[in-house]
């Protein structure tokens, strides 16, 4: 029986192995490539059935066109031509080129042959044999007369033709009238690959994809019509609303990831107009200049534009969306924050959408934020990226290296320039750099202004209560926070009302409509509702074109679908301004101008982690003197803006919601729960609000205090302050005390429980510090008695009008290493869990708080605003309405004071660096810019005398005036000129004045960071920060160096001691370590001295 | 009288028609074997089958014993070699060719999926199978007596094979091989170094380099088609000789043993070298050993041919059939290898990932030690365990703890490249498999 059983298994064994060996040879029988070419030879006997010509020769078989390499690499292979065998047939091409009577080809204006219908297109003819084989009345007919033979093969024939446009592989169902077609042609081609043989370039230079395999998948990768097998249904880009029969293709490919099989071709397809990125290859280069031969190529072969002209639009997109600033680009870009772009061309296409539009698809901590680009805008934006290969063909490698040198050595690129001074007080240019160069980008600014207006502004000068009431019925209309299918509702609604009341060249030209013109589409770039709406009518306007007959319908469609697009941009510019020309990603600019000091500005500028830590803000690579200009042109429109503010409230009274709605929504949200849309890059999130025991514990007082005058080294911005250092001070806040206190009071009137009782922890004193501290018999450390309140603390009066008289801050001399370290301990063994090992707020359990973030305790600005006596405070009794819970229990006083000196130790060293850029800011950069003032003044006569002298010069070279007059002509030249040069010198003076001021600074700078990294004793450092303060005055910058030097050189003394008592000892590792350290030591401060005398000598 | 004077010679015509037979008998010197004779002599006299005995205990072809596990795991080793020799006519180990090679012989050649496919299939069964059939001898007590050191020549079997696959992976020179590699060679860096070596010179002895190069593609090639096939075949040869001269596969001692005063004395030298004799042929006598008794046929033996054989041949077709289907899923081949784009995570080989499971929580400990005494440990056992019960059964009753104790082992590895097949994501994080993804790239 097992015998049996055996031979039985045997035997089913044996067949399943035939089985699936006669599968692989099945496979290998009927290859893909074969259906396409049996198709194509079908197709030609069919078409020799109407031509009566003999089909071609063709033989089947793998094609292929080979291109070896010079080193005898592996050669690249291209195979497409064997399915695409019909490329170059003109029979296979559905239109053709029109000729005119003389047997010329007719052309477009710019060169490009007109095309029309091709009546020898094969598949038409095939469509055609195949509506006449199975004609219904013709078949009827074969019936009644009972051909049943004839009727039968005309069946067949008919079933025939139809499976040649099909071909079923595997589970795919692919078109082969799209295999088997003739290559459109490109620009002025008059035949397919005139200009690009195919044989020279073969099908892979330009549309990528893997010229050694002969399957769909294995050649093409994935097809991108929704087909292929999907393995990771990525992020379609949820922010934008689908709209199938309106949004362009590009709205579908690429958004999944395709199957393993799929996934790692090694050069994926490239499909639609990110072939473009192929073209410039060869063609042009993008920013890197210097490559002179290939930009004449592209500037005078307009041609080459013509056809790549998403490619540039997708060069403008990465400078106004701000790409730059945070990517390299080898030759554009030196942004340092996110990868490097500059081979980025060698990524796969879903990666770099799925990067743009999910940027912590691939990597969870990205900083970047998601844009929200339209559709419109990625394909243009990746068309750019695919085409960053670093070095081009175009270029020789040597001329790509030597450019790249350059440009690494300092060659600016055109955004990176310093701007004529007659620019730093023009609002306009500011305005357009934020509008061009990438602010805009994340930040939504009002101010801007375009001729769209409301009618009543057209008809006559209206009162402000008429504008008050127009724009609250448009607010009202259009909300800020639209989505793009109810713009399209509202105004197909109230197309009508629209139309009557928000009109064209309501006023005069603005701003906006100057950056339209310049740079078409920018504006729209950062609406990706708007850009909904504008398509929106797409698929009908279509519709109704195809059905229409006469011209006369035509035209007035096509007018119909002008009117609509004209009234969403119409509503655009004038939603921009209402409500600001920009994205919602960084906190709104309105007001900065207003509350935020010249000065912090600036510094915010070269450094934006330095005033608000954690910010993603990136460092733009502007020049100084723009910077001064953006800054400028924020104090101006701050001022305007809330002027603006102010106006509405003398006309109707402060309403604390409103208010509320333009100020703080923002960042706090809209139903006051900490999620307004700027929130999500924000640290430390935006408190909630509507936290009974949050605000509670805050108390109002405290709460007023912190809109009057922001919280320091957070987000929170001081709304009541109004700096001094702006060019024209008025002291007049965004909002005044009043105000604010009317708007805390709004905020707490609908907190349950009102009542706002002192909490325990606002009895603590620093009276109570002590005595804990006597009672639990702790001492910190230093004298032995019992130490005093002013022992301890040193009592400085609060210089803010709050809650408390005095500030108590430890003595320094209670921080000695002891007394730290054994705070570190405790706060290595307690605290990090939230606050993290570094005290940077990012411990463990930081991830999963909602309401409030643990306190990044390294961020000296906010450190600075609390006392010692608050933090002690804070740890005691904990923070209410946050996950900081009350220690007091586990800690005694002694513990609680070392952590206190812990955390402040932490930031010593960030203290000073403070200081030091403070001071080198005060002192030089305040000089800096009253040259640039100074400048400004002269360049205004400068350029008008210059632009006097070449209206002259004009004047003067024409031929038709007289000899006399042109020899006045030339003496009031040639004085112009004198006059001119004088102002040049001028201008020059103040110029190297200003390069002086920047190299004294540096030296100034490069000293001071010696110094911090010396780690020198405080009363150097003081008298250093002193120097500075007078570095004008030579003598007492030379005497007060000398006491340095003296100061250093009893450090170097006591060293030498030290070094010689060491040496005594008896030789071993540890001793030699000990010398090398003191060694070193005395070499610094040696260092030190010398750089510092450099000063004196200088100053 | 008619003598016989010899075979009459015999005329053309006889001679012609005899031809066929003669010869086929010139090859097998054997006839068909339909009969106890030809049997033994087929199994005798061929080259191929000779490695087997004439006859082979009952006990031995019983399908539920053994599983068929180990002539299995031959049966791959076979269909590898094959395969990848075929797999050689085509491959040139150069970093620049290799991944372009690959892809244009799978994408042209006729069968080249076919043959690729397989021979990575087989090689990743091949590494379950050597681990199952580990597990079967252990678990049928089979290793001991005198089979304790050929459980030794297995354990470094299957340490070879492991050693194959892992060279044989970095060959199509696409990222998951490169980075699998790259993981794999970090892990024998953690070995600790030689004084006065300024690189790990262990991981530099794997990679012919500081890292995964040329230099390593050329090593692991010569490894993985030459040296390492060479040293597995013999050990694989030594495995089955030991198996013959242990007297056939493991098997519980005979219910009814054969009396031993029944057996009549036949040799022709009068000796008898043991009471109760078991003798058997010429050479034999003198070494010790298990041979059957003569006189009536060993109890339960049957002829290798047509049973063992047969039952050989259903394991090969088994194997066969199962690769087959298997290679119906395609072998990956991901974009071609790149140092600067490393992917993440960074995975070795399935079989490793227990291995880089351990090395995250400690890296000399999970990725040196523990495998080191992992292996000592395995090829110690036959010396650990006292146990003279249980050959020959499943779960033998008197193991139970050294059943608990393997099972737990196993169970634990198990486990451990689970985690780090489906649970491990990014940055080796815990992932769930069923939780959004993130992408490789």
């Amino acid at each position: 029986m097992r015998g049996d059983r055996f031979q039985i298994a045997l035997i089913v064994l044996g067949i399943a192995v035939v089985c699936l060996l006669s599968y692989f040879f099945y496979k290998e029988l009927f290859p893909e490539y074969r259906i396409y070419q049996n198709d194509y030879i079908a197709l030609e006997k069919f078409r020799s059935t109407y031509t009566h010509e003999p089909p071609p020769a063709f033989s089947p078989g793998v094609k292929q066109i080979v291109f070896e390499r010079e080193d005898k690499g592996p050669a690249s292979i291209d195979r497409c031509i064997s399915c695409h065998v019909a490329t170059q047939l003109p029979h296979f091409s559905p239109t053709k080129i029109a000729h005119d009577a003389n047997g010329n080809i007719k052309r477009n204006a710019d060169g490009t042959p007109v095309q029309e219908p091709n009546e020898n297109y094969v598949w038409m003819k095939l469509e055609e044999k195949i509506i006449a084989l199975t004609d219904p009345k013709v078949n009827e007919q074969l019936k009644e007369q009972k051909e049943w033979g004839e009727l039968k093969t005309r069946h067949d024939e008919a079933e025939n033709l139809k499976a040649l446009k099909v071909a079923n592989v595997d589970d795919q169902i692919y078109d082969v009238t799209k295999v088997l077609r003739m290559h459109p042609l490109i620009g002025k081609e008059t035949r397919p690959f005139e200009f690009h043989p195919i044989d020279d370039y073969g099908c892979t230079m330009c549309h990528s994809g893997n010229g050694r395999g002969l399957t769909t998948e294995k050649a093409h990768g994935p097809v991108y019509d929704g087909q292929y097998e999907i393995e990771h249904a990525g992020p379609t880009p949820q922010f934008l609303e689908k709209d199938f029969n309106n949004d362009p293709d590009f709205a579908r490919v690429f958004n999944h990831k395709p199957s393993d099989s799929l996934l790692f071709q090694t050069t994926p397809i490239l499909v639609g107009n990110l072939i473009q990125s192929s073209c410039v290859q060869c063609h042009a280069q993008n920013g890197i200049t210097g490559l002179k031969k290939s930009e004449e190529k592209l500037t005078n072969d307009s041609q080459v534009n013509s056809l790549t002209t998403n490619y540039q639009r997708g060069e403008e997109l990465f400078i106004s969306q701000a790409c730059y600033a945070c990517h390299r680009i080898a030759g554009v870009a030196r942004g340092g924050i996110g990868p490097e772009l500059t081979r980025e061309g060698d990524t796969y296409p879903w990666f770099l959408k799925e990067s743009i539009v999910w940027p912590q698809a691939d990597l969870k901590t990205s900083t970047m934020p998601n844009f929200m680009l339209d559709h419109v805008e990625l394909e243009d934006l990746m068309t750019y990226l695919l085409a960053q290969k670093g070095q081009s063909k175009a270029v020789s490698p040597i001329a790509y290296k030597l450019n790249i040198q350059e440009w690494e050595a300092g060659r600016k690129a055109s955004w990176e320039k310093p701007i004529p001074p007659s620019d730093i007080h023009n609002i306009d240019y500011g305005m357009t750099v934020f509008a061009t160069e990438g602010c805009a980008s994340c930040h939504r600014l009002e101010g801007f202004e375009s001729s769209v207006g409301y009618r009543i502004e057209r008809e006559a000068k209206p009162t402000f209560e008429a504008i008050a009431q127009e724009r609250a019925w448009f607010r009202n209309m259009f909300p800020e926070d639209l989505r793009g299918s109810t713009i399209v509702k509202i105004l197909e609604e109230n197309s009508k009302e629209i139309d009557l009341r928000i009109v064209d060249k309501a006023r005069q030209e603005g701003l906006l409509d100057k950056i339209d013109a310049e740079y078409p589409g920018l504006i729209e770039s950062f609406y990706s509702n708007f850009r909904y709406a504008t398509r929106a009518k797409n698929k009908l306007y279509q519709l109704e074109m195809d059905n229409a007959i006469t011209p006369k319908q035509k035209e007035t469609i096509t007018k119909e679908e002008a009117i609509w697009k004209e009234r969403v941009h119409r509503i655009l510019l004038a939603y921009i301004q209402e409500y600001g020309l920009g994205r919602l990603i960084g906190p709104r600019l309105n007001w900065s101008g207003v509350y935020r000091s010249d000065q912090w500005l600036m510094e915010h500028f070269r450094n934006p982690a330095g005033h608000v830590p954690r910010s993603i803000m990136p460092i733009f690579p502007f020049d100084d003197t723009k910077f001064y200009a953006l800054t400028y042109m924020l104090d101006v429109v701050g001022k305007r803006n809330r002027d603006a503010v102010h106006a509405l409230w003398q006309h109707e009274g402060f309403n604390p919601a409103l208010a509320y709605e333009m100020h703080c929504a923002q960042c706090h949200g809209d139903h006051l729960q900490g999620n307004g849309p700027v929130a999500t890059w924000i640290y430390p999130i935006p408190k909630n609000l509507r936290n009974t025991e949050f605000m509670r514990n805050l108390t109002k007082d405290k709460a007023i205090d912190s809109i009057i005058h922001g919280i320091k080294g957070t987000p929170m911005a001081p709304w009541g302050e109004a700096p001094k250092d702006k060019e024209n001070y008025d002291g007049i806040p965004v909002l005044s005390h009043e105000e604010a206190t009317k708007l805390v009071n709004w905020l707490y009137k609908t907190l349950p429980g009102a009542s706002v009782e002192n909490l325990p922890k606002y009895q603590y004193s620093a009276a109570q510090v002590v005595n804990e501290l006597h009672q639990e018999g702790g001492s910190l450390g230093i004298n032995q008695t019992k130490e005093t309140i002013d022992d301890v603390f040193r009592v400085v009066p609060n210089p803010v009008k709050g809650e408390r008289a005095d500030l108590y801050y430890i003595k320094k001399e209670y921080y000695t290493p002891e007394n730290i370290e054994q705070g570190q301990r405790f706060f290595a063994l307690n605290c990090a869990y939230c606050h993290g090992t570094d005290a940077d707020g990012s411990g463990l359990r930081a991830s999963i708080m909602s309401d409030a973030k643990p306190r990044m305790l390294t961020n000296l600005d906010w450190l600075k605003t609390a006392d010692d006596l608050k933090l002690l405070r804070s740890i005691k009794y904990g923070v209410l309405g946050t996950s900081m819970t009350p220690w007091g229990d586990f800690t005694n006083s002694l513990q609680r004071l070392q952590l206190v000196m812990y955390i402040r130790s932490l930031s010593f060293d960030k203290e000073r660096r403070d200081q030091l850029t403070e001071a080198l800011y005060q002192v030089f950069n305040e000089k800096n810019l009253q040259i640039e003032k100074s400048r400004i003044v002269g360049y205004a006569s400068l350029n008008a005398a210059q632009k006097e002298y070449d209206q002259i010069e004009k004047e003067r070279t024409n031929p038709s005036i007289s000899d006399e007059e042109a020899l006045a002509l030339f003496a009031k030249q040639l004085k112009l000129k004198r006059q001119l040069d004088e102002l040049k010198k001028e201008d020059q003076l103040l110029l190297s004045k200003y390069d002086a001021v920047d190299q004294e600074q540096t030296l100034y700078a490069s000293a001071g960071n010696a110094l911090l990294s010396a780690g020198v004793d405080d009363h150097i450092w003081e008298l250093f920060l002193k120097i500075i303060q007078v570095s004008d005055q030579k003598e007492q910058v030379k005497k007060m160096v000398d006491e340095i030097n003296g100061l250093l050189e009893q450090n170097i003394k006591s060293q030498e001691q030290e070094r010689i008592a060491t040496q005594g000892r008896l030789p071993s590792p540890v001793r030699d370590h000990e010398l090398h350290a003191i060694d070193l030591k005395i070499a610094s401060n040696k260092r030190l001295q010398t750089l510092l005398s450099n000063l004196g000598a200088k100053g | 009288m008619a003598m016989f004077q010899g075979k009459p010679r015999e005329s053309w015509g006889e001679y012609l028609a005899n031809l066929p037979a003669f010869f086929i008998r010139s090859i097998f010197r054997h006839n068909y074997p339909n009969n106890d004779v030809d049997r033994s002599e087929v199994v005798f006299k061929n080259f191929f089958l000779h490695f087997h005995p004439v006859k082979c205990h009952k006990h031995s072809l019983d399908p539920f014993y053994t599983l068929g596990l180990g002539a299995i795991t031959t049966s791959l080793f076979l269909l590898l070699a094959f395969t990848g020799v075929i797999l050689m006519f085509y491959y040139i180990p150069t970093e620049d060719r290799a991944y372009e090679i690959m892809k244009d012989w799978q994408n042209t050649t006729p069968f080249a999926m076919m043959y690729r496919n397989m021979h990575r299939w087989s090689a990743h069964m091949m590494v379950l199978f050597v681990f199952l059939h580990m597990s079967r001898v252990f678990y049928t007590g089979s290793y001991k007596g005198t089979r304790r050191f050929n459980w030794v020549i297995g354990t470094i079997l299957m340490v070879l094979t492991l050693v194959l696959s892992f060279t044989g992976y970095l060959l199509p020179w696409d990222q998951l091989a490169f980075w699998a590699i790259t993981v794999g060679s970090n892990i024998a860096g953690y070995v600790p170094n030689l004084p006065g070596f300024e690189y790990n010179v262990n991981r530099v002895m794997l990679l012919a380099s500081t890292n995964v190069g040329q230099d390593a593609l050329i090593r692991f090639y010569v490894l993985h088609v030459a040296f390492l096939p060479l040293v597995t075949g013999t050990l694989i040869g030594v495995h089955f000789w030991r198996i013959r001269k242990d007297g056939g596969l493991s098997r519980p001692p005979d219910r009814i043993r054969p009396d031993p005063l029944r057996v009549v004395q036949r040799s022709d030298t009068k000796e008898s070298f043991a009471p109760g004799v078991k003798r058997t042929y010429g050479l034999m006598e003198l070494v010790r050993g298990t041979c059957p008794t003569v006189d009536k046929g060993p109890y339960n033996f049957v002829f290798t041919w047509p049973h063992l054989l047969r039952a050989e041949m259903v394991a090969f077709l088994l194997t066969l059939v199962l690769i087959l289907s298997l290679s119906l899923i395609d072998a990956p081949l991901e974009e071609p290898a790149n140092p600067s784009k490393p992917t993440n995570p960074s995975k070795a080989p399935w079989y490793f990932l227990g291995l880089q499971e351990m090395v995250a929580y400690n890296a000399f400990w999970g990725g040196v030690a523990i495998p080191m005494l992992m292996v000592l440990g395995l090829m110690s056992i036959p010396y650990l365990d006292r146990n003279p019960h249980g050959e020959g059964y499943w779960f033998h009753r008197s193991r139970y703890i050294a059943i608990f104790f393997y099972t737990l082992f196993m169970t634990w590895q198990g486990i451990l490249i689970i985690i780090g097949t489906y649970f491990r994501g990014a940055n080796w994080g815990w992932m769930w498999p069923w939780t959004e993804n993130f992408a490789r790239h």
